[in-house]
């Protein structure tokens, strides 16, 4: 008897389809990857076993009795808890208070309930869950105080204690550090053996050839492989994600920067977040013309603050940023852009594109005073749908109708709308974040050359990626960020995976121990 | 000391109805369904009291009336805004909008600018506690204020225990505070929306009642005067706290009450005594907002 | 696809205007009266004979500057809920210079009014601007409580300092003649007009035409990108209010010169051209066309209200009514531009919330 099973489950928004008749099962007390692409439609599959989207067709079928979720609730019912990509807590609220909310505790009195919350039995009945699990919280620690792992446990426990059979954790490693993601597998493990059965969405092959028992591969919405972990390896199950082989096929020549002027310079760079917590501490750096910089880590070490303090978006505290000698220390984006920086962000719905504007009027965000289109103060749209005609073309982007909104094209070519634009405006560095997040393949490639491209003229690059193939293709340095700081420099051409896997876990190879 | 009195008695003479908007209001904050019509809601409150009084010379009759209307109007509200959807701001308006014109409307139907309760006696209402209302400053302000009046301090305490005590309470902040943990949870949300807006509506038909019924026995129209609005001054400068934002609300009474007295002497002048609340809600929400931000490193706007 | 959405557009705005008069219309049934009857003549005296037409573009004046001011902000996500009172700031000011400075000819006193209201509206809309800006505080909360402080502040200055001595009830003094606007023809339309027409015609190419336009478009569809490509979105929400506050106050202002004369307590109307304004920009849905074409509609059903009463036996008041149930019924999108109407009763039952994941 499978815990769960799909037959031929789909989903489709108007005429998407996001799930294409999957069908798959899963075994009671063992471990389940769902593996595949940015976009391949795993999250909209988990959703659907958790009552949060209802399916266009199909059945879904626990411990082989058909049921129907209309809300989490009833997946909850069922026994399946789900644990997001992103936390669904309350920070101003406790431990103890996010764990059983919802599921409150009342005072009795003479076998009535009362309308009071009996806050002692609450705290000792998750003192007693923490402790039975072997987790390490607080009970009484405000959310809003607590790190990323921890949250994540207490997201954990929140379904154990409504006690669930089936755990689904979406994507639980992307904010991980490598520590915290040697825990979460033991305490997975540790789960299993206790008679749960898990599943796990993921796309970090390694971490999936650890933890799983099964793994079931899915590609733009339907189901492409079924395997047993212990029958497969990474590459396979790559080979499976992409249909065909992964390996970047970008050449790298040229980049030869000895002897060239700094074009950028990042000096001392310290920042705190909202909740006071150093995110950036001291960092330093500097990107010479015609040279690509990478830095390197695990999301979550302060690579997106970098990334918004050069961008303009928050503010340094201390330090300073300089470009060609010039100080551009905490600009404004419109001064940035006018000093010579190009920015490709890291979210590109969010920050460099208005999705329900058109395709044109998104050529020209952020260069709205180019004479080319602005006359007296007054957009001039032949002007402009020539610009948007020349930018379609030269970076082959695939549009249906190109006076249409920017909501109807993929997200590779949404990209290159951005790329395009950043580009055209001949900046002298640009600051490319996640550049090929959620891209395909095709548009991956093209991105990779234009950088390169661009380098080779004698323009700089820096690039921050999670995906560490692509720093270590593109770059002819890499820096390594961990906990805030720059923790090393090394030549990608000549260190190891492994080197840097250790750098990018705070460990330097030369000296033992951890800087953690 | 004759105007001392007279200042304390209408300090909590005016605090009531705002207080009770306020008390009410906390919970659609709370839950981030603000509600601006809280003004209307208590004019129909004030209105359908003196009406139904007049009509059928039943008092219990026109309390009962007034409640009922204003929680239809605060289904109203919730239809709009949580189910259909609609710009919550625009609904609030349009409430605030139509009440005092079908007030109107029928008052000149009937062919009168005021309805007058001829038949009540507002000194029968009112409570005169026999020890308490001799001593010096205590006196007017504990005795002989109407029912509500009383009512509307001690829900003080009972809102208080509601929002931080109760599952409702600890839900309908969790509503607003992250909506989306409370769906994943399985919460209905709509529904917390929903209870937080009618608790409003029912609190406003009872500073409604206490205003019009209760005080004067008679309806003029927009005699809310902005207490509505002052109120949601009160909401936002205590954030929502119950015990926070009375205290402020009681502040603007003693503000009115002041202005009302202070007219006597100062003439014209005593009006700009009301405007008091609202650029202290604006000094506190500045406040409040720069020190929050205060070591914020992210740029917004 | 761009026809099939103007058509969308255009059911959700009449729709709720329909529901409306339909309700209005049971309450003139209880009344006694035919609703026909009574919104013919309604519209008819408004709009049909050539004095009524008149005074019909008249009161549209004040209408059309008070909808724009609303909708340039609205549009921006910026919500100014004080436009009642800064034009009422602006008008007050502008009846003072237009009562206590003499010796002007009259096209030099009209402006000084206008650039006086205009001010006054600025710098009353500047204090909730610069809050939201630097301090990020709600500007609607603030706007729309100080109309209730700006409403006092103007009982204290016409009951105090600027009263008209010896007038029966508190005004402050009649403007000179230099600066009132004349009537063209036989009905009351003024040269205000006018000039109402041509600040639409400016804030037409503004809105739709210029950078300023598609940066009001952008941050109020997205602030975060806004921001992030360049658009300086603090100095873009000072400068919205400011172009508010002075569309508010040269309303205001005009209303003043070509109606009022003085400033009484019962200034501008029940409820308010502020609010009105309100009305109008939702009804021609922030876009310059169509609060011209809904300023004139609901201009044609205010004045025709005052025909009501003297023909009929309906209360005016009806009219208000109408009003407050045509804002009720616009703040719902009954068809989306892209699900229909069964679509969205279907997901009152939905008790999850949708997910768009691609």
């Amino acid at each position: 008897m499978s815990m769960i099973r799909t037959i031929e489950l789909t989903k489709k928004f108007g005429d998407f389809t996001a799930n294409d008749k999957i069908s798959f099962s899963v075994e009671p007390q063992e471990i389940k990857c769902i593996v595949g692409e940015n976009g391949a439609g795993k999250s909209t599959l988990m959703n659907m076993l958790y009552g949060v989207l209802q399916p266009t067709s199909g059945t879904i079928l626990i411990e082989e009795k058909e049921m129907c979720f209309k809300s989490p609730q009833d997946a909850i019912a069922c026994g399946i808890g789900m644990v997001h990509q992103h936390f669904k807590l309350v920070p101003s609220l406790t431990v103890y208070e996010n764990i059983l909310l919802g599921a409150e505790i009342q005072k009795e009195w003479k076998g009535h309930k009362l309308l009071f919350i009996d806050k002692g039995e609450e705290r000792r009945k998750v003192r007693e869950l923490i402790d039975r699990y072997h987790f390490q919280l607080n009970v009484d620690d405000r959310v809003e105080n607590l790190s990323v792992g921890l949250c994540q446990q207490i997201e954990i426990l929140k379904m154990l204690y409504r006690n669930v059979k089936i755990l689904i954790l979406d994507e639980p490693t992307s904010v991980l550090t490598p520590q915290e993601v040697d825990r979460l597998v033991e305490n997975l493990k540790d789960l299993r053996d206790a008679g749960k059965t898990i599943v796990v969405i993921t796309h970090k092959l390694r971490e999936v050839m650890e933890l799983s028992d099964s793994i079931t591969v899915i590609k733009a919405g339907k189901v492409v492989g079924n395997v047993l972990t212990k029958d497969t390896c990474e590459r396979d199950l790559a080979q499976m994600m992409v249909g065909r082989d992964v390996v970047l096929t970008v050449s790298n020549e040229g980049g030869n920067t000895s002897g060239t002027e700094t074009r950028y310079q990042a000096e001392k760079l310290t920042t705190i977040n909202d909740f006071g917590k150093n995110v950036l501490n001291e960092v330093s750096f500097e990107v010479k013309a015609g040279e690509i910089l990478g830095i390197a880590g695990v999301e979550g070490n302060g690579q997106s603050e970098l990334v918004k303090v050069l961008t303009g978006v928050m503010l340094a505290k201390q330090g300073k940023v300089l470009i060609d000698g010039k100080d551009i220390t905490n600009l404004w984006p419109k001064q940035l852009r006018e000093s010579g920086l190009g920015i490709i962000p890291e979210d590109r719905y969010g920050q460099g594109l208005c999705r329900t504007m058109s395709i044109a009027d998104n050529c020209i965000a952020g260069y709205l005073d180019d004479p080319e289109v602005n006359r007296f103060g007054i957009l001039q749209s032949r002007p402009m749908g020539r610009l948007r005609d020349r930018y379609i073309e030269k970076y082959d982007i695939r549009v249906g109708d190109k006076h249409g909104e920017v909501s109807q094209l993929s997200g590779g070519n949404a990209q290159k709308i951005i790329i395009a634009r950043e580009f055209e405006n001949n900046p002298q560095l640009i600051i490319a974040c996640q550049p090929t997040r959620g891209v395909d393949v095709g548009s991956i490639e093209f991105i990779h050359k234009q950088l390169l491209a661009f380098r080779n003229a004698g323009n700089s690059v820096l690039l921050i990626s999670s995906e560490l193939s692509e720093i270590m293709s593109l770059s002819d340095r890499v820096a390594v960020m961990y906990k805030g700081e720059i923790i090393d420099e090394v030549d990608p051409k000549t260190a190891s995976t492994s080197d840097i896997g250790l750098l990018m876990a705070g460990m330097k190879p030369e000296k033992g121990g951890t800087s953690a | 000391m004759r105007m001392l009195n007279s200042i304390l008695y209408d300090s909590v003479y005016h605090s009531a109805p705002i207080l009770l908007c306020v008390l009410g209001g906390i919970f659609a904050y709370k839950a981030n369904v603000l509600n601006i019509a809280l003004e209307g809601i208590m004019l129909a409150g004030a209105f359908v009291s003196v009406l139904v009084g007049y009509f059928t010379g039943n008092l219990l009759l026109a309390y009962l009336a007034a409640i009922m209307v204003c929680l239809l109007l605060g289904l109203l509200f919730s239809a709009m805004s949580v189910s259909l959807k609609g710009n919550v701001i625009v609904v609030g308006l349009a409430i605030n909008m139509v009440v005092p014109a079908i007030a109107a409307f029928i008052m000149q139907y009937m062919g009168v600018a005021t309805i007058n309760v001829s038949w009540l006696s507002v000194a029968d209402l009112k409570w005169n506690i026999p020890l308490i209302q001799d001593i010096p400053v205590l006196g007017p302000i504990l005795s002989g204020h109407p029912p509500i009046t009383y009512i509307s301090f001690l829900f003080i305490a009972v809102m208080s225990v509601l929002m931080y005590k109760t599952r409702f309470g600890v839900h309908a902040r969790v509503v607003g505070e992250n909506e989306d943990a409370a769906l994943s949870l399985g919460l209905k949300t709509n529904r917390y929306k929903y209870i937080a807006i009618l608790l409003g509506a029912f609190c406003c038909a009872l500073a409604g009642v206490n205003l019009s019924l209760e005080r004067m026995g008679l309806y003029t129209n927009n005699m809310t005067a902005g207490r509505g609005f002052i109120a949601i001054a009160a909401i936002y400068c205590g954030r929502g706290d119950p015990v926070s934002s009375s205290l402020y609300a009681i502040i603007f009474g003693i503000a009115r009450a002041l202005a009302v007295n202070m007219g006597l002497f100062a003439g014209p002048t005593a009006a700009l005594i009301d405007v008091i609340p609202y650029v202290v809600m604006a000094v506190v929400l500045t406040v409040v907002s720069a020190v929050k931000r205060k070591n914020s490193m992210t740029r917004g706007f | 696809m761009k026809g099939k959405g103007f058509a969308v557009k255009l059911i959700n705005t009449i729709l709720p205007v329909l529901l409306a008069f339909s309700i209005g219309g049971i309450l003139i049934l209880v009344t006694g009266e035919n609703p026909f009857e009574v919104y013919g003549i309604m519209f008819g005296k408004s709009l049909f004979t050539s004095k009524g037409f008149g005074n019909t573009l008249h009161y549209a004046a004040p209408l059309i500057l008070t909808g724009l001011a609303i909708a340039i902000t609205f549009k921006a996500n910026i919500f100014n809920m004080g436009v009642q009172g800064q034009l009422m700031f602006g008008g007050f000011f502008a009846g003072i210079a237009g009562a206590y400075i003499t010796g002007m000819s009259s096209l030099p006193h009209q402006l000084l009014c206008f650039a006086v209201g205009a001010l006054c509206g600025v710098a009353f809309a500047m204090i909730p601007a610069l809050l939201r800006a630097y301090f990020k505080v709600d500007e609607m909360v603030v706007t729309l409580t100080f109309n209730y402080a700006m409403i006092k502040v103007l009982e204290y200055l016409s009951s105090g300092p600027f009263r008209e001595q010896g007038s029966g009830y508190v005004c402050t003094p009649t403007i000179q003649g230099s600066a009132m606007f004349t009537r063209l023809g036989d009905s009351r339309l003024t040269g205000f007009f006018f000039v109402a027409l041509a600040l639409f015609a400016v804030m037409w190419i503004v809105m739709k035409k210029s950078s300023l336009g598609y940066q009001v478009t952008a941050i109020g569809q997205n602030p975060e990108f806004a921001e992030a490509t360049g658009m300086r979105v603090r100095r873009k929400i000072l400068l919205l209010m400011a172009i508010s506050g002075a569309l508010a106050g040269i309303a205001g202002a005009g209303y003043m010169m070509s109606e009022e004369f003085k400033y009484t307590l019962t200034f501008s109307g029940s409820p308010g051209l502020g609010w009105d304004g309100m009305l109008i920009a939702l009804l021609g849905r922030h876009s310059p066309v169509g609060i011209l074409i809904a300023s004139i509609f609901y201009s044609a059903l205010k004045t025709g209200a005052d025909n009501i009463n003297m023909y009929t036996n309906v209360p005016k008041e009806v009219v208000a009514v109408i009003q407050g149930l045509m804002i009720l019924f616009l703040a719902v999108r009954f068809l989306d531009e892209r699900y229909d109407l069964k679509s969205r009763i279907r997901t009152l039952r939905k008790p999850a919330e949708e997910d768009m994941e691609k």
